[in-house]
């Protein structure tokens, strides 16, 4: 394409004349802001009102794991006396 | 009428020639005064509505900056749209320095250049089909002197622009259409002015290229049917 032409081109392409927005162009950009706040404030509503749940549930593991943790300390050997009775009666047993 | 005498016809055609050809790219009008202080002041302070002035004080400058990457009018309300979204949930960023149109547009071009990505994604290259009787004609013809809508321009310039990267496409688009200078181009996209500079620079090749592609293959389709 000769260089006048394609000049001539862009030129009729320049003249091009934008859409003129819709009248309630406004309006459907704030509808779509509103929508956006309200999803952003659900979330963190949704959060709050879980937390203390959460946190309470969050405890409550806390604290069946110490539990169990101490009960199985207490009631069975400790694991250096396991492996030590092992070694003596099975490893190193005397025939 | 003789052989040789002007009709109107080609008369008026060469004026709209030459209308066309004096049109030289003019840099969109960006408002360099920031009087938007006191609606982003009012947004601040949450006011929402507030927010729906600002869009409507700026529908035409985004409008006008989008029209030339989409075609169907519709998409450009969408991507208008989402220029406007992207701004309100930027809007704690925006420091005043600037006029906000400046700020937005950026936004409307960032906007735009990923509408492009998307296209180029999508890869639904267009054909021959896509254009209209009077583009392909325009084509086939050869003719300086021809007249050319815009409609068909957009149409012809579409299909050429699709061979282009979106940056390439976009460089072309702000600097041939829009007629923005490589500073603008290189404020607005944040490219380097050098990396602008050599963008532009390949794109106007490449488009000249795209074009004499197309020029080449609707003869050959032409030779093609008559024989």
């Amino acid at each position: 394409m000769n260089p006048k032409r394609m000049e001539m081109l862009l030129a009729a392409a320049r003249t091009a004349t934008a859409p003129e927005p819709s009248p309630n162009f406004a309006e459907r950009v704030m509808h779509s802001v509103r929508r956006e706040q309200r999803s952003a404030a659900g979330l963190f509503d949704q959060i709050s009102s879980l937390f203390p749940r959460l946190a309470l549930a969050a405890v409550a593991v806390l604290a069946l794991c110490v539990a169990a943790d101490f009960y199985f300390t207490q009631s069975e050997a400790s694991l250096a006396t396991s492996v030590q009775q092992v070694t003596e009666q099975w490893l190193f047993a005397r025939n | 009428m003789s052989a040789g005498a002007a009709t109107l016809d080609d008369v008026m055609g060469a004026v709209v020639v030459h209308a066309a050809l004096d049109s030289r790219p003019r840099p969109r009008t960006i408002p360099q005064v920031n009087d938007d202080a006191p609606l982003l002041e009012r947004i601040r302070q949450g006011d929402t509505d507030a927010f729906a002035e600002l869009v409507r004080r700026h529908q035409t400058l985004v409008f006008g900056i989008l029209h030339r990457y989409e075609r169907d009018a519709h998409r450009v309300e969408d991507l208008s749209q989402e220029t406007f979204l992207k701004a309100w949930k930027a809007l704690e960023q925006f420091d005043g320095r600037a006029p906000f149109a400046h700020w937005l547009s950026r936004i409307a071009v960032n906007v735009a250049l990923d509408h492009l990505r998307k296209r180029k994604r999508a890869e639904n290259e267009l054909s021959f089909d896509d254009l209209g009787p009077d583009a392909l004609e325009w084509l086939q013809s050869g003719d300086s002197q021809a007249e050319l809508r815009a409609s068909q321009a957009r149409e012809l310039l579409d299909l050429a622009l699709r061979r282009l990267s979106p940056q390439e496409q976009l460089v072309l688009t702000l600097q041939e259409l829009d007629g923005h200078s490589i500073e603008d181009i290189s404020r607005l996209t944040g490219w380097s002015r050098v990396a602008t500079r050599v963008r532009a620079f390949r794109a106007r090749q490449k488009l000249r290229q795209a074009l004499e592609d197309l020029e080449a293959s609707v003869d050959s389709d032409k030779k093609g049917k008559m024989s």
